[in-house]
């Protein structure tokens, strides 16, 4: 018999099985559950989580893009975005900015060669903004399926109809699985189960990020992103004289701000809190408020 | 950048006619040749083709005998040397050309200059046959676009590197021509106008001011080289010091351009633009506006003698998109192997599918590099079969390839075919599928205009257009730039821009600045604040008036909103959010 073959019962590696080990299935589980043995699991669940981070901190870490708001770096994980990573911005509503805050992450993103690909299934971008967000015009591919029909982004709140959005989700996929596009963004309401799956597949193969600028529905529906933010409006300030209430005037520096709360992130436990930033309506400058 | 090749034969209809008289005498080449035109005729006009029409309409402009009796258009240089010189009544020509020199000790009699008649069909017939030698140099080959031609025009955008450069693709392009006794000259620059001016210096064949062969005095002596190849984005400085003719500007323009004292092309183009069509020709204005990189001039391609084709006949008829499917498959995969014997790859596939009927149906995909796998090409056209609505049966397919080089290969990695492969060749492949499916017109770049008014401020182009065939180099340029990580400088220019734009803008009655609240979309917003204006308008002499005061727009409800009103008549619109 070879040295190597030894009964179950013989091997000293083995974990011990206690009697009362919860297996799956079991109805009864969450209520035999200890508040000992909870802080246990939450010790194990994070010592594991410590040990997946270490084990593949080394291809992650260069991977890592930090973005422009400190604050922000301090709410992720890495303390940036990862490659190879789905990430939402979850509207609350409109004018929350959601849009301009996805770009302005994304245009750190592009340092590293790659093209943004924006799917922009309601025809409404204006590639004019981009470079207020450090997005080079060149780098841009714009993906339009087409659209037919004749309601407003802002009433259909992403909603698209059925041929667009399967073209939408398709050219996203194709997209998110090409190293030759750095980022991938949308606009998109409603996304199954399936489509996230295979976008995540896609994305780890091909390290591409995608970014889904989804409406606040989405809150209630599962999923399967690394990062999920939700964007809010904090309104707009005026900073300086020369505010004028339902006037025209001339602002000295006014802004538009907004709050962005992590609400999700696959592989850690996050940071509680979130970060409030604003975009100076001058110039078009998205920076934190200290 | 775009590189087109000027390949010019010089003299070109003495040339063809002294090698053609040459093979039918089997001796070596007639010396003294002159082509004459022969006197018009009546009703003949209508039974020539178009550019012949054109062709004769040039030459009678150019020498005004010709209107009346038969003239000499142009001569071999010994002929020219007799005294047989363009212009020249036909008779007259006879007479100077008649030997005068009494016969050698040798007993021998100076040869006779030989008169022909001019052919400009077999013209232009000849340079489109000497195209298929040009082949392997350039995927995209042109007649110059102009009367009497004497050159072909190709475009070889990225074609250098498979050369080892412009000058190793100069020199060999030459030297093809010239083992097979051709005499001719290349410039490679920007643009077909710039490469056309520096291989007639001149100007066209026929307006030149010296003999066959000779140096003309204007010009430096390296302008008559062989081979002239001018570095990306100089073309503009070196073609200042030109004449106008070398332009191809109409004669009568050049006349007129003269009386104004303007005999280069520095000093044509440094005109104001707005004030020459006032004064000058259409054609002149194209040639401007192509020289000055304005417009990009049409190469419109040379079809190949025998293309790569594959046929499917049935008497049965494929009646589902399914059947059809097999069909194209079965061949795509023909075409694979005579690809891959001629060593050249497709950048379109079109299959016409026939009905009983005899009418057809087209069915084409295009690629952006060229590829030779038949897979990557089924690929692409299920795409587009996916969108084929077979109501009728198909009882022909014959299927057609437009080819172009392949790209260099590159050595893959020894453990994985695709792991070493560039960014902008997995964005092509990505690029592909997505034109396959949702159409050219679906994936675009864009690039600023010089547009001030925001809906135009930024030119959204396809990748890969429909028609333009000259756009394919220009999609991998466009691709190239979409994964490198260099800023583009004209981006920093910009002011604030909403996210979103309409559309179109949506005039809203109800948006006044002394209300409180507006209805838009069925929703009533409630104004907080206005900011602004930032005033857009356009200049009094462009054809689109524009003038409007743009305001960012708060509510209370939370959207800011880009509202303008219209200076013109103060209606106000609703124009972008700031998302």
């Amino acid at each position: 018999m070879p040295a190597t073959s030894r009964s179950p019962a013989t091997q000293p590696d083995r974990p011990h099985t206690p009697p009362n080990t919860q297996r799956p299935g079991n109805r009864h589980s969450a209520a035999q559950q200890t508040p000992t043995n909870r802080r246990s699991q939450s010790a194990t669940i994070e010592r594991l989580r410590q040990q997946l981070r270490t084990s593949v901190a080394h291809t992650q870490q260069q991977d890592v893009v930090p973005t422009d708001f400190v604050a922000l770096n301090r709410l992720l994980p890495d303390q940036g975005i990862r490659s190879g990573s789905v990430v939402e911005w979850i509207s609350s509503g409109p004018g929350s900015r959601t849009s301009t805050m996805a770009f302005a992450a994304a245009g750190r993103l592009l340092q590293q060669p790659g093209a943004l690909a924006v799917v922009d299934p309601l025809h409404c971008l204006c590639a004019a903004s981009l470079p207020q967000a450090g997005i080079p015009l060149s780098r841009l591919l714009l993906v339009r399926p087409k659209h037919t029909t004749a309601e407003s982004l802002f009433v259909s709140q992403y909603r698209l109809p059925g041929p667009v959005r399967s073209d939408a989700l398709w050219a996203l996929e194709q997209l998110a699985r090409s190293t030759g596009v750095r980022v991938v963004l949308t606009w998109i309401d409603r996304l199954s189960s399936t489509a996230q799956r295979r976008l995540q597949l896609a994305v780890e193969r091909s390290g591409t990020t995608v970014f889904l600028i989804r409406p606040a529905s989405a809150l209630q529906q599962p999923t399967w992103s690394d990062l999920r933010f939700l964007v809010s409006a904090n309104g707009s300030s005026v900073k300086g004289t020369g505010a004028k209430s339902s006037a025209h005037h001339t602002s000295t520096n006014p802004t538009s701000q907004w709050h962005v709360q992590l609400i999700r992130s696959r592989n850690s436990v996050h940071s509680q809190g979130h970060t409030r930033l604003e975009c100076q309506h001058e110039t078009g400058v998205v920076s934190e408020v200290l | 950048m775009k590189r087109v090749l000027c390949l010019r034969f010089c003299n070109w209809p003495v040339q063809r006619l002294q090698r053609l008289q040459s093979t039918d005498s089997q001796g070596g080449l007639v010396s003294r040749l002159a082509i004459y035109t022969a006197a018009p005729q009546a009703g003949a006009a209508a039974a020539r083709s178009d550019s012949e029409q054109r062709d004769t309409a040039f030459v009678r402009d150019i020498f005004p005998s010709s209107r009346s009796g038969a003239t000499i258009l142009c001569s071999s240089q010994a002929a020219w040397h007799q005294g047989v010189r363009p212009g020249l009544p036909l008779g007259e020509a006879r007479s100077m050309a008649a030997p005068v020199a009494k016969p050698s000790a040798a007993g021998r009699q100076p040869a006779d200059t030989h008169f022909v008649p001019w052919d400009p069909v077999g013209d232009r017939r000849t340079l489109m046959e000497l195209a298929e030698h040009a082949r392997m140099f350039a995927p995209l080959i042109g007649l110059e676009n102009g009367p009497v031609p004497d050159s072909l025009i190709m475009d070889i955008t990225g074609c250098g590197v498979l050369f080892q450069g412009e000058t190793v693709l100069a020199e060999r392009l030459l030297k093809t021509f010239q083992q097979s006794g051709w005499q001719c000259r290349v410039a490679i620059s920007d643009s077909a106008a710039a490469a056309w001016a520096f291989a007639h210096p001149g100007g066209h064949l026929l307006t030149q001011s010296t003999g066959p062969g000779e140096i003309d005095p204007r010009f430096d002596q390296s302008w008559q080289a062989d081979s002239i190849i001018i570095p990306p984005g100089q073309s503009a400085g070196y073609l200042g010091s030109f004449p106008v003719a070398a332009g191809r500007i109409p004669l009568t323009d050049v006349r007129t351009l003269a009386e104004l004292g303007i005999h280069t092309l520095r000093q044509l183009l440094d005109l104001p633009v707005e004030d020459l069509p006032s004064r000058l020709g259409n054609t002149t204005i194209e040639r401007i506006r192509q020289l000055a990189g304005v417009d990009e001039e049409l190469i419109r391609s040379i079809p190949e003698a025998s293309p790569i084709t594959a046929s499917w006949v049935s008497e049965t008829g494929a009646t589902s998109r399914s059947e059809i499917r097999q069909v194209l498959d079965h061949l795509t995969q023909e075409l694979e192997p005579q690809l891959r014997h001629r060593g050249l790859g497709a950048i379109a596939l079109q299959a016409v599918m026939k009905h009983e009927d005899g009418s057809t149906d087209t069915l084409s995909a295009q690629v952006v590099s060229p590829l030779q796998d038949a897979a990557r090409l089924l690929e692409v056209l299920h795409l587009r079969i996916e969108s084929l609505h077979v109501k009728r049966p198909v009882f022909s397919i014959r299927m057609t390839t437009t080819v172009a080089p392949l790209p260099v290969a590159r050595q893959k990695d020894l453990f994985s075919a695709s792991e070493h492969l560039e960014p902008q060749e997995e964005l092509t492949a990505v690029i592909n599928r997505l034109n396959g499916r949702l159409g050219n017109n679906a994936v675009l770049t864009a690039a600023v205009s010089d547009s001030s008014v925001p809906e135009d401020t930024i030119q959204l182009t396809p990748v890969m257009s429909e028609t333009a065939v000259t756009s394919r180099r220009t999609a991998a340029c466009r691709i190239e730039q979409l994964v490198q990580t260099e800023a583009d400088a004209a981006d920093k220019a910009f002011a604030v821009r909403p996210v979103f734009l309409l559309p179109v803008p949506v005039r809203v009655p109800s948006l006044k600045p002394a209300a409180r609240t507006f209805v838009w979309e069925g929703r009533t917003f409630e104004m907080q604040e206005w900011i602004g204006p930032e005033r857009v308008q356009t200049h009094w002499w462009q054809e689109i008036s524009v003038h409007r005061d743009y305001y960012r727009l708060l509510t209370t409800q939370g959207p800011e909103f880009w509202a303008f009103q219209n200076l013109t008549d103060g209606t106000w619109f609703l124009h972008g959010i700031f998302e």
